[in-house]
């Protein structure tokens, strides 16, 4: 079977349709059935590409909300959560971090590296894991650092790893990329997470049935109805089956 | 040195490799770019281990030859490479085999011939 990998969380906008184009052509040739390009919020040229589409690829619009102040972030969020495909939120200090998991409407919580008085703990750890919003797993940071920065960033994913096993999170697999020499395929994002101790499994699932489920949820697609609905199909039991015929 | 009759050789696994940059890079400057991204990673115990060693390049594709049992650690490091010769590039693995035959047949031809559409860099 082959996988639907999608890469979310792409903080790269192609300036024009030519770009575009090439960033993805780039995507489908490395096998990618989806790209998510995170864009800051009130950027005007959210959904402005005009080229063709292509049916079996799925360009999906998210946003990315930095926001320092945690009682303004959530109005960011509500502002924004309609009008795209899924909602990330750069986290930071603690008090920012809880605040984005108690947030109605976010996806995904990225936390960037080497923060002090932040990063991923248990307590953040468990209310996303009861909220359902997955945990961003940038290995771009692998890609450009050399040395002490990368060796910090290894150890910091590697912890994180630990708890969102533990709580059981959500994980999203991406490679960051802020610009088109930054997309690495599938595989090699899969050999990457080994690096910090993720296994092939789980970096399958963090870039396949994971994005799905966000996007299904918030595209309101396959039988979803709203919040806690859900529609359960109707088995005719065998017996009756012949009756019909 | 006699060479070592094939049952006492080491296995190894080829890596069909393609380039994705604006110009081309030269043999050497791909060198030089996928050994320091393997060093810094795994330092010289590590690049040792991987035993990685270019056999052809050519025409922006080319066969990497590694340990077996090595090839996810080396497609790795292969993905940490950013720059080569001063210029942005990816270097993308098409698919790994187990003699340079078949890595060539299956990821290097058959690529250039029956689908010409998926190759649009420029």
């Amino acid at each position: 079977m082959v996988e639907r990998y999608y890469d979310l969380c792409i903080r790269y906008l192609p300036e024009d349709d030519q770009a575009m184009e090439r960033f993805l052509s780039i995507a489908t040739h490395f096998g990618f059935k989806g790209v998510g390009i995170a864009q800051v919020p009130n950027s005007k040229s959210l959904i402005s590409y005009t080229g063709p589409r292509n049916s079996f690829f799925d360009l999906v619009h998210g946003v990315e909300i930095h926001e320092e102040n945690p009682s303004k972030l959530h109005s960011q969020i509500s502002h924004c959560a309609k009008k795209v495909d899924f909602v990330m939120v750069e986290g930071g200090t603690d008090k920012l971090n809880r605040s984005a998991v108690e947030a109605a409407n976010v996806n995904i919580l990225s936390l960037p590296f080497g923060i002090k008085d932040g990063g991923l703990d248990h307590v953040i750890a468990r209310s996303a894991a009861d909220r359902g919003i997955a945990i961003e797993f940038d290995v771009g940071s692998l890609i450009r650092y050399r040395g002490g920065k990368r060796l910090h960033a290894v150890s910091e994913l590697e912890q994180r790893l630990m708890l969102a096993r533990k709580f059981d999170v959500h994980m999203v697999l991406t490679s960051g990329a802020r610009s088109i020499y930054d997309i690495r395929g599938p595989r090699e994002l899969i050999a990457l997470s080994s690096l910090f101790g993720m296994t092939k499994e789980e970096a399958i699932n963090a870039m396949t049935a994971i994005p799905a489920a966000i996007l299904r949820t918030k595209r309101k697609t396959h039988g979803f109805i709203m919040d806690g609905v859900e529609l359960i199909e109707e088995q005719v039991p065998p017996e009756r089956q012949e009756e019909f015929c | 040195m006699k060479t070592l009759p094939s049952s006492l050789r080491q296995r190894k696994r080829y890596l069909a490799i393609e380039i994705i940059t604006e110009r081309e890079v030269s043999r050497e400057e791909l060198l030089r770019e996928i050994f320091s991204a393997i060093g810094s990673l795994y330092g010289d115990i590590g690049s040792s281990e991987c035993g990685v060693r270019l056999l052809d390049f050519g025409n922006q594709k080319g066969i990497l030859r590694c340990s077996h049992r090595m090839e996810e650690r080396s497609r790795a490091a292969l993905a940490t490479i950013t720059t080569i010769g001063g210029q942005r590039a990816i270097v993308h693995v098409l698919g790994i085999s187990g003699t340079v035959k078949g890595a060539t047949q299956k990821y290097i031809s058959v690529q250039q011939y029956q689908n010409p559409s998926t190759l649009i860099y420029k």
